[in-house]
Formats: structure tokens, sequence, C-alpha cells
């Protein structure tokens, strides 16, 4: 296509002001894809410290129960729903049909039955309140890492006892092998083994947890055929408000996304995500200015060679075509030499350490970005290079030649 | 005479700036067989170039006809007139403006891209044989910049032919030249008008330069006063 041509000639018969405009817009891209990696790394961190060690979505029992109207027409389905009685125990009950249900879904890793509740550990004089819960042998690591964090001992429910954290035992002077009295706050009571130690990321975090096989669980806490909730893990975080919907519609039951019990996180990300895309936004537009004015310039100073182009009958549409062209050009000049550097730059930064080992900076390569920027700086420079194509395309020849 | 390649009938052109009026043509008659040369004289001022530009459709009058191989250039939309440019006219100007940023080769061959479907493998030849019609194949890939006053005006007459128009419209193609490099560019244009058949309206200062056309044009006071048949083509140096 000969407008291609004449455009790339143009690019190159003024090298340096095509080199500065393509540094430039490269620039504006790398700072787009930076901020881009900046704010997801930000979002993964965040989301993984919050996330990585609760359940993404709790099914619990229901807070009110429907009940068939009962005045209501015989064929009638109007129900009523009245508060369930605080006299009654919420428990879920059909386990096996919720799990089978819950781990049908594509997203979910995996599903578990939790009993959960509060006991006492108590040794002589000194005791610990702590939070129990009571989980399938096979389902240890499911929601909370256990596993991989333990210091002492076996981290195997099916021994009976129970696995609890360093600070605890630390402060109740217990080791593998050691036995306390739980004593649940339902009345059960019962001598146990201490038969692991698992160590907590965050100082003092371990101090109220012990885990328990949840049959035994189940006694203490009096819950002989139901558990408290069916707790899901899913492969992506950012599933869960979307499987919540999905089982909230299926069943009538309490489903809860984490999301929803820690808003400010997700208001933190919003904000975050909002402060980066308004800069990303702002970075592209001042990149597309550039090359608007600096086209403009070109057309200007190309009036003559203009004029004599349309002298001898090429169309206006072709002059245009030529300014077009030397835009889409320099997009994706710009985004072929940004990218490459916005690539490189975001894997540096996110391999720069700390004193202590640590990563400096949470950096999380987003190929959504990438896509993002090519398109808009490629795009965006061809309608940036309209306000100066409009222009050269009205160059008269008289002016130049007459 | 419908046989005339370009036909001028009271021809009128008044520039308008708010309240003055320029009347600068002011009833122009003119025929041109096609194939000729003609000389178009008058002194500065008196509307040479406004009237070539007409010719060349770059501006329109403000009343009168306007043929061009039979062809009413009055009412044509700007898009036609550019095609019709493209196709029928060719242009040299007093300054030769070839495009900087391309060889001689290429200026030559720019006006074929305005063609639809562009340049063909026709063209490319072509454009090879008017460079070194006009003496330049050996400058073939030099751009303007590396090539001389006289080259480059020679350049642009090659490039004023590629599209194989009826009529080359020059305003003062000498004018900026030496008296050598003018009579070379002047002997190209006898040349190249006879072998290819094209008509030649060149305006100039240069008597010498109207001698060697067939037809002068002397226009004064807005009109063409003069129309002098000049000795036959077979003899141009019999100049008056
Ligand atoms: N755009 C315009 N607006 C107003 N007046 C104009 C315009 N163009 C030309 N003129 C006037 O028209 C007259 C003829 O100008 P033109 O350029 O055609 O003369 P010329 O015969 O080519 O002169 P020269 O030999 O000096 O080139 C001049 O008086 C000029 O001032
Ligand atoms: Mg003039």
């Amino acid at each position: 296509m000969f407008a291609l041509k004449v455009a790339w000639r143009y690019l190159l018969s003024t090298r340096l002001q095509t080199g500065l405009l393509v540094v430039g817009g490269a620039l504006g891209v790398v700072i787009f894809l930076v901020l881009a990696a900046l704010a997801k790394g930000l979002a993964v961190t965040l989301t993984d410290a919050v996330s990585g060690s609760i359940p993404h979505v709790t099914i619990e029992p229901p807070q009110v129960r429907a009940r068939p109207f009962v005045d209501a027409p015989a064929d009638s389905v109007v129900q009523a729903a009245t508060p369930l009685s605080s006299t009654v125990r919420a428990q879920i009950r059909n386990v096996p049909a919720l799990l089978s249900l819950a781990r049908a879904q594509p997203e979910v890793k995996g599903a578990t039955a939790r009993v959960l509740g509060s006991a006492f550990l108590v040794r002589g004089e000194s005791r610990a309140a702590i939070t129990v819960q009571g989980l399938e042998t096979t389902d240890l690591d499911l929601i909370a890492p256990v596993t991989k964090k333990l210091v002492a001992g076996e981290a195997d429910l099916s021994r009976g006892g129970l696995i609890i954290g360093q600070t605890l035992a630390k402060d109740l002077e217990l080791r593998v092998g050691s036995t306390i009295l739980l004593r649940t706050d339902r009345g059960g009571e019962r001598l146990t083994r201490v038969d692991g130690i698992y160590k907590a990321d965050e100082e003092g975090q371990d101090r109220g947890n012990a885990y328990l096989v949840i049959s035994v669980a189940r006694a203490l806490f009096d819950l002989p055929g139901g558990v408290d909730e069916i707790s899901l893990k899913l492969h992506d975080a950012n599933a869960a408000p979307a499987v919540a919907r999905r089982l909230r519609g299926a069943l009538a039951l309490r489903v809860t996304a984490w999301q929803e019990r820690n808003p400010l996180l997700a208001a933190i990300i919003l904000s975050q995500t909002t402060q980066t895309n308004i800069i990303q936004a702002f970075t592209l537009l001042t990149v597309l200015v550039g090359v608007a004015s600096a086209l403009l310039l070109s057309t200007y100073r190309r009036r003559g060679e203009i004029g004599v182009m349309r002298s001898f009958g090429l169309s206006r549409g072709f002059v245009a075509t030529v300014f077009v062209f030397q835009g889409t050009i320099l997009g994706v000049l710009s985004s072929a030499l940004g990218v490459t550097g916005g690539w490189f730059l975001t894997n540096w930064l996110g391999s720069i350490k700390t004193n202590t080992g640590d990563l400096l900076l949470p950096i999380s390569q987003d190929g959504a970005a990438y896509a993002i920027v090519v398109v808009a700086t490629i795009t965006g420079s061809a309608v940036a290079a309209v306000i100066p194509a409009r222009s050269a395309s009205s160059i008269d020849p008289l002016e130049v030649v007459g | 005479m419908s046989t005339s390649l370009v036909q001028v009938r009271d021809l009128v052109k008044t520039f308008r700036q708010g309240e003055l009026t320029t009347p600068v043509l002011r009833g122009i008659d003119l025929d041109l067989p096609a194939g000729t040369r003609a000389a178009l004289v008058g002194p500065s001022g008196s509307g040479k170039s406004t009237l070539l530009t007409i010719l060349g459709t770059l501006q329109r009058p403000t009343s009168g006809r306007l043929e061009i191989d039979g062809r009413s250039l009055i009412g044509l939309t700007e898009r036609e007139l550019t095609a019709f440019r493209n196709a029928r006219l060719g242009f040299v100007f007093q300054f030769h403006h070839l495009l900087p940023d391309f060889t001689a080769w290429e200026n030559v061959l720019f006006p074929a891209f305005g063609r639809a479907g562009g340049a063909t493998r026709a063209d490319k030849e072509r454009a090879d044989e008017l460079l070194d019609k006009v003496g330049l194949a050996h400058r073939r890939d030099f751009l303007p910049g590396q090539l001389s006053g006289g080259q480059k005006q020679r350049v642009a007459i090659a490039r004023a032919l590629i599209n194989r128009p009826n009529l080359v419209l020059a305003d003062e193609p000498t004018g900026n030249l030496d008296r050598e490099a003018a009579a070379q560019v002047m002997t190209l244009i006898e040349e190249i008008g006879r072998s290819e058949g094209t008509a030649f309206v060149l305006s100039t200062h240069d008597a010498e330069i109207a001698s060697r056309c067939p037809i002068t044009f002397r226009i004064e006071a807005g009109t063409i006063r003069q129309t002098v048949a000049a000795a036959p083509l077979t003899s141009p140096a019999a100049s008056p």
C-alpha cells in the first residue's frame, strides 16, 4: 500500500522526532504496565493474605425458615419466612449431598464439613479460650495450611488428638504427647493429647486455634448428625462471589463469599485499581496528545509537498491516510518497544529483594494489561492522527503552487 | 471549435477580499489545439498564473466556460476535478516542487498512485523511460537534494508526463534556471511534446522561450490581446 510507504518515508525523514515520539510513547506504555503489575500484585498479595487461610465460600444454616402459610389455599405455594427459633440449634444436616453439590462446581478446589466451637483448654490452674475446628482427617490442609507449618509431632488428625498453635503450646507449656483437658461450651469434656504443634505466619495468630478430627468434635459439641458449616476452597479466590451466588440460588441456606466478610479489603483493592486506571488513562492520553501535536506540526512543515501531491491528482483521502498511517506506525513502534521494556522492567522490579530477603514490591504480570495497552496505543495513535490528517487533507494546492 | 483540446469562453476571475474586489481576468477567450505548445506572456501581475491554475482546475473561475478534451469542467465536484487532474493534466512549476524524501524515479512515479489501483508494472517501466528521455537515467535513485536545479526541473517534467496527460501546464518552468539550463529544458519540452503528443501551455517572461512556441497568448488588462501563430514546428529557429 503506497500511503503506508509514504507514511514510513515521512517518519524516516525526521528520524530524531520519530525516535523521540516512539520513546515517549514507549515510556507511557512502560508506566502503564508497571502500574498494572503493581496494582495486580497488591491485589493478589492482599487477597492471598486475607483469603489464604479462610474458606472462600461458606455454607451455613439459615437464619429463617420457610413454612407453608396455614390459611393459604391447598394448591398454593405461599410460604411465610419465620425467624428460626433461638431455642433451636442451627446446624446443617444433609452433609454428603451438600458436599457433592459443592464439589461439582468447576471452580471448587475442595469442600469440607466443619464443626466449629468454643472451648477451654484446662491444665491445672491455667486455662486458655480457644476455637476448635473439627475436620475430616483428609481435609486438614484444605482451608488453611497446617502440615507445612508443623514444627513438632504429626499432622494427623486420625490419631484423635489435638493439633495446636505454637503460641498456645507455649502459654500452657504443652509439648507433643502432653495430655490436656478440653472443655467445650456445650458441656462436653475430654482428656486429650497434643499430637502436633504448628506455627502461624503471624506471631500470636496461633494462640487460639486447635484442630480435632470431626468425629470427636461432633461428640464434644453435641452435633451427632450435623455440622456447623460446609467450607469451600476455590482455585481462584476471586470467583467466590459468583460461586456463592449460584449456590445461594440452589440452596435454602446461608451462602457467603469471603469478600462479604472482608468488605474493607474489596474497598481497598477497588480504590487502588481505580486510582491506577486513572493514572494509566492520563499517561496514554498524554502520549496521544504528543503524537497528535507532532503530526500536526509535520503537516505545517509539509504544506508545500502536500499541495503538490494534491495538484497532480492525489486525493484528500490519500493525504489523510498517509497521516493516519504515520500515527498507526508510531503506535505500533511505541507499543512494541514499551511492551518489551515494560516486561523486563516489571520482572526486574518483581525480583528486587529487601535486606531481609523478602520481595520489595508486590508485582504480578497482568496479561490483560498488555493486550489493553497494545490495542489502546495503536488505535489511540491512529485516532490521534485524525486531527492532523484532516488538517493535511484540507490543504489547498493553490496556496502552494498558485 | 470542438476540435480544440482547450476551449475557454468569456472566462472571468475576480478576487474578493471583503470590500476589495480585484478583477484579474475580464473575459478570456482561448483555443488550444491538441499536441501543440503555447506560450503565455504578459506583464507581471497580468494574471498568467491565475489563468494557468484555472486551466489546471486548481481554482474555479468567477464565470465563463472551460472545456478540456471536450469535457466541461465548470460544474464538476472537487473529487471529480482531482481525478481529472490526475488523468489528463500535468504540472510543472517554477520551483520544481519535487518531494524531498523520494528519489527521482519515485517522484516521477508518484502521480501514478493517484489512480485507483495505484502504479502498475507498466507505470514503473514508463517512469524509467521518462527518466531516460529527460537524460537522468543515471540519477534514478538520487534524492532531489542531490540534483542540480536544471536536473530537478527535468525530473519535474518527467513527473508531469507519467500519466500520459493531454495537457501540461507549466508556470515559468525556466524562470529559476540559467540561460543554458533553460534552453535545455525547452528543448526537452519540444521533444517530448512531439513524441508524446502532449500539449504544453507555459507562462514565461523570456522572449526567447516564447519564440520557441508555435502559439503565443499575450495577456493584458485581463484579456487575451494577441494570438500569434509563429513559424511552424519544423523551424523553431525562425523566431520574430
Ligand atoms: N488569491 C488572490 N487574492 C487576491 N488577488 C490575487 C490572488 N491571486 C492573485 N491575485 C492578483 O491577481 C493578479 C494576477 O496575479 P498572477 O499571479 O496571476 O500574475 P502573474 O501574471 O502570474 O504575475 P507574475 O508574472 O509576476 O507571476 C495580481 O494582481 C495578484 O495580486
Ligand atoms: Mg505568475
